[in-house]
This record gives structure tokens, sequence and C-alpha cells, in this order.
């Protein structure tokens, strides 16, 4: 926040001013209130669900015919499609963005961050008809699969999504890092790679972290991209490291099962219950990367 | 890293006598903005080598294009011949980091990293494959050199940035003593500190001059009467008069040198 | 302190971030020319200027055109007023330190907030609690409060950067909070809040996920003449074609309609970057 900011002294005289003030504070309201109604309404509607499953909602087995509402072939597809996706997309997105902030001209630096911008922005629909017309077609024939909709076919496609994301956003990390300090070590004699790690990383690590998380938030929520390749099993498969395999994610159970279920049933309530889930885990990893990225915690000022 | 700047060879490789680094007919642009313009200069063995002038003269931009940190600045570009040890520090193929490890720099601001006392000295050792005792050797010896051992001698793993401005600049010279440079440059580095501060670093320089060449940048007067062996004037990019600072102060060539050195707040 | 051997690390090193480097611009090149290329195969005026037909597999894509703009436009005239009060009651008001951060955990909260969950929430509150049915209208709600915390940080951004001096020297020429608010804030405020508005509408006019349960309906649709009634958009339109992707002719009309809504936001995007710059080099 800024310091030391005189502000406007609420002097209200004119009706003006309180219609003004009336009407900035309902706006104000309004955003705030929306999240917490968004909470409320999911955790109302999967009340059935915690109260009459209770610990049966973390099960494997998801049959709505027989009564059972396991979410965990949903959770573990969630997790190891964010985490493939992830494994491919930090370390490529990290070194591309260490070169466009640490070896490229300032001049290129300003139109690639303007493309990458704009690369970010393709909607996800367009990279799930890349997936199925092309990615899932050429991993089911490379690998000699039944299907190429896998859960690895989602996580690599994912990893193309937020590449952009964390290039632009590491390499804002990176350019961050002051100069001098740069300078300072280069004048010491150090190699350009022996600064970017030993200076340039550890300063912008706090920033990098927060980039990343932003990331995984971005992986653990996008539903239309994942949907149409991750093939819609809903099941773990008997070896948990198999990732050649259909899988199910709570993004694309919701995206495909929630119109087809009648409202305020059990097995909408358990549909609900899981997208519940996955807001808390996405607002704890924003609550954490706000922590992160708060200015007073800078190494350097 | 960044793309080689444009070259051009115009006097062959040169070997003084005793001259470290030699310029001949060097010239500095940023984009289009010629910044310094024919500079000739030698900075000599076992001397304090002080430049003096007016702000925005170019002072900076020379001091830091001899150990090359202006490469990474966008649009610079040098042309003639910048010599050390009669060999040229921009031909092509030079190890740039060779050339740093030879020439040390200490900056206006202090600009320690945000690691430990310690850590800070041994910073430009890489890679650091000595045993803790030697590390302590290291860290004791440099931080008696620039007397601050007796200050945080109780604690060396403190963060360096805990440290008092003045100290933090101490600690920057202690760090490029450490890589042993035969040349070390400071770029007006008593400008952001208090005067006890001021006289520590000035004394430190008294005592270095015996065994490194400095080269120094400042812009205040009376600190260049009192420590400078050779004085150098440069104004608007260019030098106007160099020499013994005796004869710089007492007898100058130049109307403008003696204007500027009695008389600090004209214009040049 | 082998002098060769450091060498060799910093040469591996830049072989490392150059493969890396080289791999992502193939990626993305590759995602570019893909959707540019079968999208070019595709296009024609008679696609882009006829309705759809036989589930989409034929005809073109106008009222999915149509029914895009149409939705963000209105996404649009919802969202910015309530964006640019909020921007300036955190901005002018909200003074102390713990509620600007509560306002920013909000905020950044409502933005991470994955789309299928306001997808999730509009069928259960508009289409449900509300009982609107499929609406377009409950549509552009959704979308207008998916955008709400862009507007607002960017809106934010603009004020915040409004120098002091300018605040003081308004108050002491006798001007009102109100009058300050209109005069010297918001006309800044507001290249703010249109730039943070097109990133906003690039973002929305590709959205599936918060609107396909509550204001989409894949075929049979026009031009809707009431609030209610379903609408189809291009994402929509791309998603159901995507899902008969063995259909020669529906992934051939899917890259058509994928390449035009790639232009759409494209030009949304570039629009608001163009407005990002003119907005760093203000103050300077």
């Amino acid at each position: 926040m800024k310091g030391k900011k005189l502000s406007v002294i609420p002097v209200m005289s004119a009706w003006s001013n309180r219609i003004g003030r009336a009407y900035i504070l309902i706006s104000t309201l309004i955003s705030a209130i929306i999240i917490l109604l968004i909470a409320l309404v999911l955790f109302i509607y999967s009340w059935e669900a915690i109260s009459q499953q209770r610990a049966d909602l973390f099960t494997s087995i998801w049959n709505p015919a027989a009564g059972q509402f396991g979410i965990l072939a949903m959770l573990y597809g969630s997790l190891m499609v964010t985490v493939i996706a992830l494994a491919i997309a930090i370390p490529l997105g990290l070194a591309t963005a260490l070169f466009t902030s640490e070896m490229l001209g300032v001049r290129y630096r300003f139109h690639v961050k303007f493309l990458l911008e704009l690369l970010a922005g393709i909607p996800s629909v367009l990279y799930g008809l890349i997936g199925v017309a092309f990615f899932s077609v050429w991993l089911g024939d490379l690998f000699d699969l039944q299907s190429g909709r896998t859960i690895l076919t989602a996580g690599i496609l994912l990893a193309i999504m937020v590449l952009p994301t964390i290039i632009t956003l590491g390499d804002d990390a990176l350019h961050n890092v002051p100069r001098q300090y740069r300078e300072a070590a280069q004048g010491l004699g150090l190699y350009p790679h022996e600064v970017i790690i030993h200076i340039v990383l550890p300063l912008a690590k706090t920033d990098i972290a927060g980039a990343v998380l932003l990331a995984l938030g971005r992986a653990l929520g996008e539903t239309m991209a994942v949907m149409l390749v991750i093939g819609g099993i809903d099941k773990i498969p008997p070896s948990l490291v198999n990732i050649m395999v259909p899988g199910q994610t709570i993004t694309s159970k919701l995206g495909r099962e929630i119109e087809e279920t009648a409202f305020a049933s059990m097995h909408f309530s358990a549909l609900i219950f899981m997208g519940l889930a996955l807001l808390v885990m996405v607002l704890a990893l924003t609550a954490i990367a706000q922590h992160y990225f708060r200015p007073g915690l800078r190494l350097y000022e | 890293m960044t793309g080689k700047p444009a070259l051009k060879l115009v006097a062959p490789v040169v070997s003084g006598a005793t001259a470290l680094i030699e310029a001949e007919k060097f010239n500095v642009w940023f984009h289009d903005t010629q910044v310094l313009k024919d500079i000739a200069v030698s900075f000599d063995k076992g001397l304090i080598n002080c430049i003096v002038g007016p702000s925005g003269g170019g002072k900076s931009t020379f001091i830091r294009s001899i150990n090359r940190i202006n490469d990474g600045i966008d649009g610079f570009v040098v042309q003639g011949e910048l010599s050390f040890k009669g060999r040229n520090i921009y031909a092509a193929g030079t190890d740039v980091t060779q050339i740093r490890k030879a020439i040390g720099i200490v900056f206006q601001k202090p600009c320690v990293f945000p690691k430990s006392i310690s850590e800070n000295v041994l910073f430009g050792l890489q890679p650091l494959r000595i045993t803790k005792l030697e590390k302590l050797c290291v860290v004791e010896k440099q931080l008696k050199a620039v007397s601050l051992w007796k200050e945080v001698s109780h604690r060396l793993n403190d963060p360096a940035t805990s440290l008092s401005i003045g100290q933090q600049q101490r600690l920057c010279i202690a760090r490029t003593l450490a890589i042993n440079p035969e040349v070390i440059l400071l770029d007006e580095p008593t400008s952001a500190l208090d005067p006890v501060s001021t006289r520590a670093i000035e004394e430190l320089m008294l005592k270095l001059k015996d065994r490194y060449t400095l080269v120094f940048v400042t812009h205040n007067i009376q600190q260049a009467k009192r420590i400078a062996d050779k004085l150098i004037f440069i104004c608007e990019g260019q030098i106007i008069e160099q020499g013994d600072k005796d004869k710089l102060f007492n007898q100058p060539e130049h109307e403008r040198t003696r204007i500027y050195l009695h008389d600090e707040y004209c214009e040049c | 302190m082998n002098r060769n051997s450091r060498y060799a690390a910093n040469y591996l090193f830049t072989a490392v971030v150059w493969s890396a480097v080289i791999i992502c611009c193939a990626l993305l090149c590759f995602l570019l020319s893909t959707i540019i290329w079968n999208g070019v195969y595709a296009l024609s005026f008679k696609f882009l200027l006829s309705p759809a037909s036989g589930f989409g597999a034929n005809g073109g894509i106008i009222y999915q055109i149509t029914g895009s703009i149409l939705l963000i436009a209105v996404t649009a005239i919802i969202s910015l007023p309530i964006a640019l009060g909020v921007a300036i009651y955190k901005s002018e008001f909200l003074k102390s330190c713990r509620l600007q951060r509560l306002s920013n955990l909000l905020i950044y909260g409502l933005n991470g907030v994955p789309s299928v969950i306001f997808g999730i929430f509009g069928l259960i509150f508009f289409v449900n609690l509300l009982g609107a049915g499929i609406s377009w209208f409950a549509g552009a709600i959704i979308l207008a409060i998916m955008i709400l915390p862009t507007i607002v940080l960017s809106t934010y951004q603009a004020i915040n950067s409004i120098p002091t001096i300018y605040r003081e020297s308004a108050q002491a020429l006798g001007l009102d909070t109100w009058q300050i608010i209109t005069r010297v804030l918001l006309p800044q405020g507001l290249d703010g809040a249109i730039t943070g508005l097109l990133i906003g509408l690039a973002r929305a006019i590709g959205e599936t996920a918060p609107i396909m349960f509550v204001a989409t309906a894949f075929s049979g649709v026009d031009i809707p003449d009431s609030l209610n009634g379903p609408i189809t958009t291009l994402p929509t339109h791309i998603l159901a074609l995507a899902k008969q992707a063995t259909d020669a002719q529906a992934l051939q009309n899917a890259w058509g309609a994928g390449l035009v809504l790639l232009c759409l936001v494209m030009l949304l995007g570039f629009a608001a970057l163009m407005g990002r710059i003119r907005l760093k080099t203000r103050w300077q």
C-alpha cells in the first residue's frame, strides 16, 4: 500500500456527494459479498453429501446408481494432471524467462512480452480443440494406446496453456531484481550463469514462487481443455504412476455431469462438494500467493 | 551474453612502462549520443588516479567501461583502444570475467548482497571449494584490510544489510579485495556516506595504494586534493587536462581547469 | 578455482536455456500456426454470414458471432460501473492497511475462482434458485462477476498512480469530494478501467465453462429477443464440435469458428495492451 497518501476528506455536503458515496459503497458491498455468496451456496448445496456420506466421500468408487460417491479418483486426476503440467511448464518457462530477462536485449524484451501476453489470452477451448485434433492422436500413435485421451495428454496440454503465464510472470519477477546487484556481482568477476544462480534467482525467488502458485491455481481450475482430452474414466489407475490411461479431474467431471443430474439430489450434492473442494484448494493457493506477493516481504528495497 | 559492441582498432597494442591501463582515442556512445570523446589517458601502477569533473560529464561511464560493466546497458557502443597490461579490453574473444577479476569495482551506492557478512566477503571466490578454516582466514584478512574486523568480528553471520551504510561500503571494498585484483575502480565511493565514513574510506584508499592501482572518481574537489596522486579532469565527455595533482591545482594549463578546481559551483 | 570448468559450466547453462527457449518457441508457434492454418482453410464469407445447420457440421456461425458479441457487450455494461465504484472506494476511502489487505484477498480470491465454479454457482443461483431458467442475461451477469477483479485492479492502479499533488491542488481550489472524484480521479481512472475491461472481455469472450450450464444452447438459437432465453456463442459452438472430432466437416467448422474467436480475443487483447502502455508512460 502507499505509505502516505492524502485522501479526499469526506466532507459531504451536496446531494451528489451522498449519491456518489452510496453508489461507491453499494458496488463495493456487492463485489465483497459475491465471493462469500459463491462459497456459501456451494457449501449449502453440498451439505447433503457432507452430512450423509461423510467419510464415504473420500473413497475411490464413484457409482451414483449404487449410491457411491467417492471423489478420490477425481482428486487424483486433478492433482496428477496439475503435477505433470507444472513439471513440464516450470523448467521450460523459467528458463525462457531467464532468457527474456537476462539475455535478450531490452528492445526485444518488450515485443516478446507483448506477444506472450497475447498468447496467454488464447481461450482454453482452442487448446482443447488442438488437443483432440493433434495431441491425443499423436500420443495414441506414439505409445500405441487404445485411446490417446489420457491423463498425460491433459497434462501436456495444460503445460502449454500455462507456459505463457509462467514465462511472463517469471520474467517480471527476474526483472524486478535491481540492476545494481547484477553489476556488483559481475564486478567481482562472476560468470553470467553464476550471477543468475547466486544473485538473481535467490532475489527473485519469492516472486517466482508467487508466479508458480498462480499457474498452479490456473492449472487446477482449468476445465474445457482438460475435459476434451482426458478421456473421462472415474478410476484411479492400478499403478498410481501410470499416466497413459484415461482419467477424470474435478473440473472435467463437473463439466460433463452436472447438467445431467437432478437438482438437489445426492448425486448433485456430491458433485457440488467436489466443486467446493476445488474452490477451497484454489482459494488457499491464492491466499498463499498473496502472502508471497506482499511488498514488505521483498528482500531488497 | 550481450551483442559484441562495434569495435574498431585504431592504434596498435601499446605496452607502457608502468601504465597498467591505457586509453587511446576511446569513444563511447549510448545509442546515438556520444558520451566520451577521444579519451587518451594512462593509469599508473601504485598511484591514486583521481578523475574529477562535473556531474554528467562521463566520469562514471568511463570508469565503468574499464571493466565492461556497461556491456549490459542497452545501446552501449565503444570505439578505440582501451588496454589493460597491453591487451585490448574490448578485443573480440576476451574473457570478460577475467578482466573483471583483475579490475575490481566499487560503486557509488554500496550494494551488499542480502546474505551474511562473511558470505559477502567470499562471494567473488566462485566456485567456493575451500575449507571452513580457510574461509575464515580470508574473511578475517579482508575485513582487517578494510578496518571492519573489530566492528563485525562477533557477528559475521548477521545479514550484511544490518550494517551501517559506511560499513556496507567498506564491506564492498573487502569483497573486491578478496578476489585479489590488480586495479580497483572506485566510482564516487563516498558520495552516499557521512563524513566519518568518508574519512575511513579515504584512509583506507591511502593504505591500499601501495598494493593496488586505484582509479577513483569524485566530484568532491577537496577530497581529490587530500588523496589524489594523479588528477584527470573530464568535462562534457572530454579530458580537459591531466597530470600531477599539484600541477593541476597550482599551475593549470587550461582556464577551465583552474575555474573548476577553485570554484566548485561553476559550470564548466 | 578451475577457470575452464567455470567456463564450461557457463556454456552448458547457456545451452540449456537456449534449448528451453527453442522448445517454447516451437510449441507456441505450433499453437498459433495450427489455429491460423486450419482456420483460414475453413473461412469464407458464406461461413461467416450464414446460420449453423445440421448440429453445426454444416452452415456458418453468424449467430455464434452475434451471440458472443452481445454477451460481452452486456457483460461490459454490467461490470464497468460496479468496478469503478469499487476501485474508487479502495483507493480513496479505504485507509486501514488491514482492510486493504482484506480487500486485496477478496479481489484476488475472486480472480482465482475457477471458471467452472462460476458455472455451477450460476446453475444453482440463477437457473434454479431464482428460477430464471436458461437465460443469456444471467450468463452476462456471471461473466461480469468473473471479470470484475481485473477491471477493479486496473482502475485502482490508474487512480492510485495519480500524484497526490493533483488531489491537493483540487482541494485547494475548493472542490468537494464528489467533484474531485468526477473531475480529477475518474478521467484518469477511466483509462485504467477501459484497459482492464478490454483484458477482462478478452477473457470473457473465450470462456465456455461459466456459461455453459446457464446461458447457452447448442442448436436452433438465433438472436434472443428478451432477457430470458438461451444464446449461442463461439466457444460453446467450438466445444460442441470438438466433441464430434471424428467428423471431418464438424472439425473444419470448429477450426473456422476457432480462428474467428482468436481474432476477436487478439483484437481485444491488443487494444488492452496498447492502452496499458499509454497508461504506464503517463506520469513520467
